[in-house]
């Protein structure tokens, strides 16, 4: 038994569901919103997790779990929870606390568990450890000082700013527009990168299958392009032998059953890694390109 | 530099970092996480490759023993002059559990969620650089290591050998947590050894499991709390386990381990 955890309308939840039903395997979807009426009863004894769960009006019992998807939300921020009282919010709260620690420790192969997604909770930590793994990172600098920043920029030419944190992650140019505002970056530093051009690379580890889109883009953050009036074309690609091995070392050494690896190659054929996302949004990458990759998902959740 | 990071009521980071001193740490700097929160400056830098970083004011790392973790590093300036640089520090025991920002204030709640995880992953990040020569490592799921659910500690605990009390996960709201009368015991795990159990004690027998306990956990040092159960092995079972355990329960025994365990990690600058 497959459980599905989270928003069932949301795509890359939706894709997933659609690809167990295509391969006749046996799942269940534990909505998110749907907590009042979805009991968590589970029983931890020594290293033995049984129990029950309530999934559409199904009983799963934890033992036949051998795979769970999750892509859950904060809870704080449901439609639910908008306005609820006090102790709607600490049923929820109680509810998501049993269901986090239930991943955490139920056996069988977990996309992705939360200790294996917090790495991406710091850029710069997340970095440390991809840099570590073999691949080249971009220079990066974080700091409150105006003059270290405008000093890093002048030796880089161009530098891109973002968050420090997964939080209000969109990446952008410290253009003479931003410079002027660096003054503010004092009592909240920031992180600075030197700006890397190439061709934008996602690849999906998928249980240790690899599936790369190529990105050619007018942005510096493809996944805004169509806000602020760009292009973005996606295609498949066939990562060479050598990286594909890399990226699925990667993932399996952060202990991600599925991850989204944003690369660059540059014009002189370098490969930078900017990122591993834990969660990726993979549909975007699969609409765009009917890559496989809830197909992948499924496969790997039923261990084939 | 040695460094005792700590939150500003951390009792037993205050003991250990005068005990410390008088073992002969020098120059020893205790931090706590509001003072790293409020730096008058900072620089933290992760370099494509070693040596790349040109516009650094201070000379590369030297020698082929320098660690992984020179090629990230940080330098800090303290609201009260002090200055922190990540390749002067020798040794750290980390007790941070956050980065408060009580000192700054915000327009709206999201301004704030933004701003804490921010600096949380910033002094992780910071944190990472010195992970070599610290004890407790940081994770992303707890500056001072991971932080684990009471079930999750309790499978942990089980597949080391400890005997345990099953618990239930459920939706229920909880209750008012019950105040804990059990006169439960606290072992503290520091590397390979075990302190706070006498030779002789029953409880003794369970050393082998409290650091096994600890090597699952991933953590140097780990506070692990047994109540008397005269059914289980050793007459004890698992309570608990904490990542920042009050050393002072060790005595002077816990100090020269400390010492003794600090002054053997990994050389950086010493």
């Amino acid at each position: 038994m497959i459980v599905v955890c989270g928003i069932a309308s949301e795509r890359p939840i939706a894709l997933v569901i659609d690809a167990l039903r295509r391969r006749g395997l046996p799942y269940a979807v534990l909505h998110q919103r749907h907590f009042t009426d979805t009991p968590i009863d589970i029983r931890v004894d020594g290293t033995d997790v049984r129990g029950h769960l309530r999934c559409d009006g199904l009983t799963v019992a934890c033992s036949d779990v051998t795979g769970i998807y999750t892509r859950l939300m904060d809870w704080r921020l449901l439609p639910e929870a908008r306005g609820a009282d006090q102790e709607t919010l600490r049923h929820c709260q109680a509810w998501h606390q049993a269901l986090g620690t239930w991943i955490e420790i139920a056996p069988g192969r977990v996309m992705n568990r939360a200790s294996a997604t917090a790495t991406n909770r710091s850029k710069p930590y997340q970095a440390q450890l991809i840099r570590r793994a073999g691949f080249r990172v971009p220079e990066t600098l974080v700091t409150d000082d105006p003059d270290r920043a405008l000093a890093f920029r002048d030796r880089h030419g161009r530098v891109v700013y973002k968050s420090i944190s997964s939080v209000r992650s969109i990446v952008r140019l410290l253009d003479d527009e931003a410079a002027a505002r660096l003054p503010r970056i004092r009592s909240c530093p920031v992180q600075f990168q030197r700006y890397v051009t190439g061709v934008n690379i996602r690849v999906h580890v998928v249980a240790g299958e690899v599936l790369a889109t190529r990105i050619e883009t007018d942005q510096v953050d493809y996944r805004y392009a169509g806000r602020y009036g760009g292009r973005a074309d996606l295609t498949p690609w066939t990562p060479p032998r050598e990286l594909a091995r890399r990226c699925a070392d990667l993932a399996g050494g952060l202990g991600l059953a599925l991850a989204g690896i944003d690369l660059v190659l540059t014009d002189d054929g370098e490969f930078y890694c900017f990122e591993v996302n834990p969660s990726p949004a993979y549909s975007f990458y699969e609409d765009h390109t009917a890559q496989p990759i809830s197909d992948a998902i499924a496969r790997a959740l039923a261990g084939r | 530099m040695w460094l005792v990071l700590c939150d500003a009521e951390d009792r037993a980071a205050h003991w250990a970092a005068a005990g410390l001193r008088e073992r002969g740490l020098d120059p020893l700097e205790l931090v706590d996480a509001g003072t790293l929160t409020r730096t008058e400056r900072s620089t933290h830098r992760i370099e494509e490759e070693r040596g790349r970083g040109e516009d650094r004011t201070e000379p590369e790392p030297s020698g082929d023993d320098a660690a992984d973790g020179d090629r990230a590093g940080f330098e800090l300036t303290l609201p009260d002059g002090r200055d922190l640089a990540s390749d002067a520090v020798h040794g750290v025991v980390n007790r941070l559990t956050f980065a408060p920002l009580h000192h700054l204030r915000f327009a709206s709640y999201a301004d704030t969620a933004y701003a804490m995880a921010e600096w949380d992953a910033l002094v992780l990040s910071w944190l990472q650089c010195l992970a070599p020569v610290t004890v407790n490592r940081p994770s992303p799921l707890g500056l001072s290591g991971t932080l684990r659910s009471p079930a999750e500690w309790t499978v942990l605990a089980a597949a080391a050998g400890l005997a345990v009390s099953p618990l239930r996960l459920t939706d229920d709201i909880p209750d008012e947590p019950p105040t804990d009368r059990s006169p439960a015991r606290t072992l503290v795990v520091l590397g390979d050894d075990v302190y706070g159990v006498h030779d002789g004690e029953s409880l003794d027998g369970l050393s082998p499991a409290c650091l096994r306990l600890a090597r699952s956990a991933e953590a140097d040092l780990l506070g692990i709390r047994l109540e008397p159960d005269a059914h289980a092995r050793h007459g004890a079972r698992f309570a608990g386990a904490t990542l920042l355990p009050d050393l002072r329960i060790a005595g002077a025994a816990m100090l020269d381990g400390l010492h003794a365990y600090l002054t053997r990690l990994p050389a950086r600058s010493r």
